[in-house]
């Protein structure tokens, strides 16, 4: 049971260190999960719809688990070989040390992170044009929920927000964000 | 030997995909004012295939779990067809998409946006389940696409149960615009007890033909479709009669051949007519429909099955994807003009051939 506790920790830790944009860590993480956890891995990874998985740039959310890349059956490439000291030995159920250090941190609470933290999707949002389409994605959603009736113009008037939010209740996810990654990704509104 | 398109599936190499619809690369969409999918770039789909699986313009479908993609929409295909739902009231014997009640809006919104995007004025399929099953969600399809200024024409195949309702045939006409619309409407029976029993559903019978006389109201054209099977072999002539001689907008007769896929596979030695049996009944409503000036076309005969005076009005396919020849068949002279088998017809459902020399 501790060791399950512990394998969780870590996984969720590492959803954090990959925060960092660290490729090494990532490279690292990959293989070990997948030769030593595997049961782990996949139980994690279905807890992360496909939808939800769709905004990974948010990762710095706690409810964040998993990443794309760990899913996606098939697409696993070998890693390079910058990380590999621990990869070069036979994969054995004990794990390095050295390995273990960058997800051995213990997740931040989620308070300290701002909901919204994606840099994609910021940068994605400033552009009108971009901005202008995910609008309008999500009202011909909305009209097909029934819950927009006006017109699916990308203008993010109060009839739009209203629906939006609606809509968010009907799925069973909190805040009050009409935009943030959490509320495109139950929309299945893939980054652009 | 012609492979199914939409069979075929590609890999794709590029490791950021996500699940979902794209739309391939291509120049003149970009102008377009609607809400775009994301775009896909040829270097992202790994096939060897380029040129004949999937080409700009073309809606594609990818699934990260598999890392595979399929065709939604595409330039190479003669007959593209979207599933908007799974849902329907009616439980045909030969149904070859037995119907799921669950929640399906999502196909709806993708069947949406796949139009938009694809942007083609060339006919395209709208198929189930019963797609007027959620009137309103086919409603706010027709509106969508009107109100992007869309131009696809579309076949709609519907039981045509709810277009007895005469508000929803009008609400449908304001949708239309000056789109180009064709309904495929199926009618198994002369009578309600062989309609109802075929497709095992009360009043089917009195309301599809009440949806035909709504649409016949508004002048929407209707193509009625009849699988002839052990029960209304005997009477295809009567529907026949009954169909030219009730109703002006039907300006086309289809007759399908049982697709022994779904439900027909398990009532298949119950429903099946040999194509040998057949021809003596398509021979007398083959002269009917030539006498009233209807078209008629036969859907999936292999042509070396049917009498020498019918093979004039065997249509090559119902769909790309879905025709198969069998190893008989390499030798025939007249392949690259017969309809062929269904995929789905192996083993058992396969008839004998006699190939052309």
């Amino acid at each position: 049971m501790n060791k399950k506790l512990k394998k969780l920790a870590t996984l969720i830790s590492a959803s954090f260190a990959t925060n960092a944009s660290n490729a090494d860590v990532m490279h690292a993480l990959k293989p070990k999960l997948l030769e030593n956890d595997s049961l782990s891995v996949s139980l994690l990874n279905q807890s992360v719809s496909q939808i939800l998985a769709a905004h990974r740039s948010h990762s710095s959310h706690g409810s964040h688990g998993s990443h794309r890349s760990s899913s996606g059956g098939g697409g696993y490439v070998a890693p390079s070989t910058t990380p590999s000291q621990s990869q070069t030995k036979k994969s054995t159920v004990t794990r390095p040390k050295k390995q273990a250090d960058p997800l051995g941190q213990a997740p931040r609470p989620k308070s300290s992170y701002p909901p919204n933290q994606s840099k994609d999707l910021t940068s994605t949002l400033k552009d009108k044009e971009k901005r202008k389409n995910i609008i309008m994605r999500m009202q011909l959603a909305l009209q097909f929920e029934g819950l927009y009736g006006g017109a699916v113009d990308g203008i993010l008037g109060p009839k739009t927000r209203a629906a939006i939010l609606a809509y968010k209740k009907s799925k069973g996810i909190s805040g009050e964000k009409v935009l943030d990654a959490k509320t495109l990704n139950a929309f299945g509104i893939l980054g652009f | 030997m012609v492979e199914p398109l939409r069979k075929r599936t590609f890999s794709a190499n590029n490791e950021s995909l996500l699940t979902g619809m794209y739309v391939v690369e291509s120049s003149n969409a970009k102008d377009l004012v609607i809400p775009h999918l994301p775009v896909i770039d040829k270097a992202s789909i790994n096939n060897g295939l380029w040129s004949s699986g999937v080409t700009s313009g073309d809606v594609v479908y990818y699934n990260q779990s598999t890392n595979r993609m399929r065709t939604i929409l595409t330039s190479n295909s003669n007959e593209n067809t979207l599933l908007v739902t799974e849902q329907c009231e009616n439980r045909c014997l030969f149904c070859s998409q037995p119907p799921n009640e669950r929640d399906d809006i999502e196909l709806y919104k993708n069947a949406t946006l796949a139009l938009l995007n694809f942007n083609a004025e060339s006919v395209i399929g709208i198929t189930g389940g019963e797609p007027t099953t959620n009137k309103k969600a086919f409603l706010t399809l027709l509106h969508q696409l009107d109100y992007f200024n869309n131009k696809t024409k579309l076949h709609i195949l519907s039981h045509g149960r709810n277009l007895s309702d005469i508000n929803f045939v009008e609400d449908i006409q304001k949708c239309i615009g000056s789109r180009e619309i064709s309904w495929g409407i199926p009618l198994y029976g002369h009578k309600s007890s062989l309609h109802n029993r075929l497709v095992n559903a009360q009043k089917a019978f009195d309301e599809t033909l009440q949806g035909i006389v709504n649409l016949s109201a508004f002048g929407q054209v209707v193509e009625a479709r009849i699988v002839p099977v052990t029960h209304n072999i005997h009477h295809l002539i009567n529907i026949i009669n009954f169909l030219v001689n009730s109703f002006q907008n039907i300006k086309q007769i289809s007759i399908m051949n049982l697709e022994p896929i779904g439900w027909a596979k398990k009532n298949y030695l119950e429903l099946f007519v040999p194509v040998g049996k057949q021809n003596v009944y398509l021979n007398e409503v083959i002269n009917i429909c030539l006498a009233y000036g209807v078209s008629i076309q036969l859907y999936n005969y292999p042509l070396c099955l049917l009498n020498d005076n019918l093979r004039a009005f065997s249509v090559r396919s119902i769909s790309d994807w879905k025709n198969y020849y069998p190893s008989g068949c390499n030798q025939c002279a007249r392949q690259q003009v017969c309809g062929g088998f269904f995929t789905s017809s192996t083993g058992k459902y396969l008839e004998d051939v006699e190939p052309f020399q």
